[in-house]
């Protein structure tokens, strides 16, 4: 057993409001998004497993879910030193950062959702003076690092939980869309969850300014997906 | 030890008291039905010329210069401009600017936009052309009163494709800020190192290609250009070869991402989507 393995089950319990916030049956609605994927599946970018596998790991290195564990890591941050200015700043930052109406509206979306819902059924201080600090909308990633700060919970097991349902997303899109067997789905992953345990360490060192990614493509996927003719998913 | 040392190894031997800091701030002023130049200061490599040519209606047109030919690691280049009372300003570059090979320094390239009410801005340089090898950070930020207008194209060109050159390893780093009655309404970044090449082959990176542009429209009016900016880039399904193009618009704003497999096919697409924007031009000079 590896020691990040041990660190993790020694902090087990804790864990638990993670699977609750991260699971698909949370109210934020996560099925109803791709982040580009629907378009990505129509150019036949995904074809099969490979190179779901491919895209996704793309995504998580490069792309929107890379800068959002970003954003997830500062909004933690600023909750856990008490410190208002950059928590503001960092909303401020979280919600302005999208590439097209459709990524802003994913990311707003979700974050008002699960502001809404956390805030009602795990009450805390902190998410109920959050209106005081920032009155705009809240973004998925600094939401969910809120939460997590509010509850003590630990930031990397935080990070890779986040980044691990994000990739669970967009494979179960994939799934439906292109369309993949359960076996596949599975495969996939399975190998996203790998990456999303070493991506999330990186991410935790990301300072604001290097804030960003590479992905293209992913962020003209999402463009391209206002306009495609037929769509299962609002991103 | 002895080696020959060729001109394209400069970069490395520059020594720290030599590198260049170009710094430019000026304004522009709306008076009567023109657009004059306000405070300028130059200093460093960097200068601001004014041609008459450039000059069209009410709009007054900037070249920025850089005498230095370039940008190496430990250059830095400060742009700073402000449309006052009414102006109408176009701001261009003479050339594409290059960035070269770095030794380890960093190239720091800033630029601050001011559009104050009532006021246009443009700022369209032309290409930035990344070496391989190169180190560059750069940093946009802009503040746009509410009913001004800001114009930003920004075409990146990936190593010197012509001669079939790569960004393989070295560093970019690219932020935007942008933000409109004192709101951050747009935020942007790229970072690119370690393993370049091999990133930006990705599938949902850049699939190998090395051309790249952002065009961001704030104004009250930026959402109704959207249909016709989709059109003139050939979207939703007749974009030209070695091209990837998408079009969004959403609070005020109007953005284009352009993807290219290089230089041509991208100044195309930049020249078709400004034009389609029906409010703007592409600088004379870009003809030269």
């Amino acid at each position: 057993m590896t020691g990040e393995e041990t660190e993790l089950v020694g902090a087990l319990p804790d864990l638990l409001p993670l699977f609750v916030w991260l699971s698909p049956a949370y109210p934020v609605g996560a099925f109803a998004y791709s982040h580009g994927l629907e378009w990505a599946v129509e150019t036949q970018a995904i074809v099969d497993v490979g190179s779901l596998i491919a895209w996704v790991d793309d995504l998580l290195h490069h792309g929107g879910p890379f800068a959002d564990a970003v954003l997830l890591a500062h909004a933690y941050s600023a909750v856990d030193d008490q410190d208002d200015v950059a928590l503001r700043e960092v909303l401020e930052l979280a919600a302005a950062f999208a590439p097209s109406r459709e990524r802003q509206m994913e990311t707003l979306n979700q974050g008002d959702a699960f502001i809404a819902a956390t805030r009602v059924a795990w009450p805390s201080p902190v998410i109920d003076r959050l209106p005081s600090v920032w009155s705009g909308r809240v973004a998925y990633p600094a939401a969910v690092g809120i939460a997590s700060a509010a509850h003590a919970l630990p930031l990397p097991a935080t990070l890779s939980a986040y980044l691990g349902a994000v990739a669970a997303n967009l494979i179960s899109s994939a799934v439906r869309l292109v369309p993949l067997g359960q076996t596949d789905g599975n495969i996939a992953l399975a190998a996203a969850t790998k990456v999303a345990r070493r991506v999330a360490r990186r991410a935790a060192e990301v300072p604001l300014v290097r804030l960003g990614g590479a992905a293209l493509a992913s962020d003209i996927a999402s463009m391209r997906h206002e306009t495609q003719y037929t769509r299962l998913f609002r991103s | 030890m002895y080696a020959i040392e060729l001109p394209s190894d400069a970069a490395a031997t520059i020594p720290v008291e030599r590198r260049g800091h170009g710094r430019i701030l000026f304004e522009a002023v709306g008076l009567g039905e023109r657009t004059i130049r306000g405070r300028i200061e130059e200093s460093g490599f960097a200068r601001a010329r004014f041609p008459l040519s450039g000059r069209r209606r009410r709009a007054l047109e900037a070249v920025l210069i850089n005498t230095g030919g370039g940008l190496t690691g430990g250059d830095t280049s400060q742009t700073i401009i402000r449309a006052a009372e009414t102006a109408q300003l176009v701001v261009t570059t003479q050339a594409a600017e290059k960035i070269y090979r770095s030794d380890g320094a960093v190239t720091g390239i800033m630029v601050d936009l001011m559009a104050q009410a009532g006021t246009v801005l443009e700022w369209m340089p032309q290409a930035t052309i990344v070496f391989d090898g190169a180190r560059v950070q750069r940093s946009i930020q802009a503040e746009v009163a509410g009913d001004a207008r800001l114009l930003l194209v920004e075409p990146v060109i990936l190593g010197r494709t012509a001669r079939g050159e790569r960004f393989s390893h070295g560093e970019l780093v690219d932020s935007w800020r942008i933000r409109r009655a004192g709101k951050l309404i747009f935020a942007d970044g790229m970072v690119l190192e370690g393993d370049i090449s091999a990133i930006l082959d990705r599938r949902a990176c850049a699939g190998g290609w090395a051309a790249f542009a952002t065009l961001l429209l704030v104004a009250p009016d930026a959402e109704s250009r959207l249909d016709a900016v989709r059109e003139a880039l050939g979207l939703p399904d007749d974009l030209p070869d070695h091209l990837d193009a998408g079009v969004s618009a959403w609070d005020g704003m109007l953005c284009v991402r352009l993807l290219a497999r290089d230089g041509a096919p991208l100044e195309t697409a930049i020249r078709r989507a400004i034009t389609a924007l029906g409010i703007a031009e592409v600088p004379r000079i870009w003809h030269c």
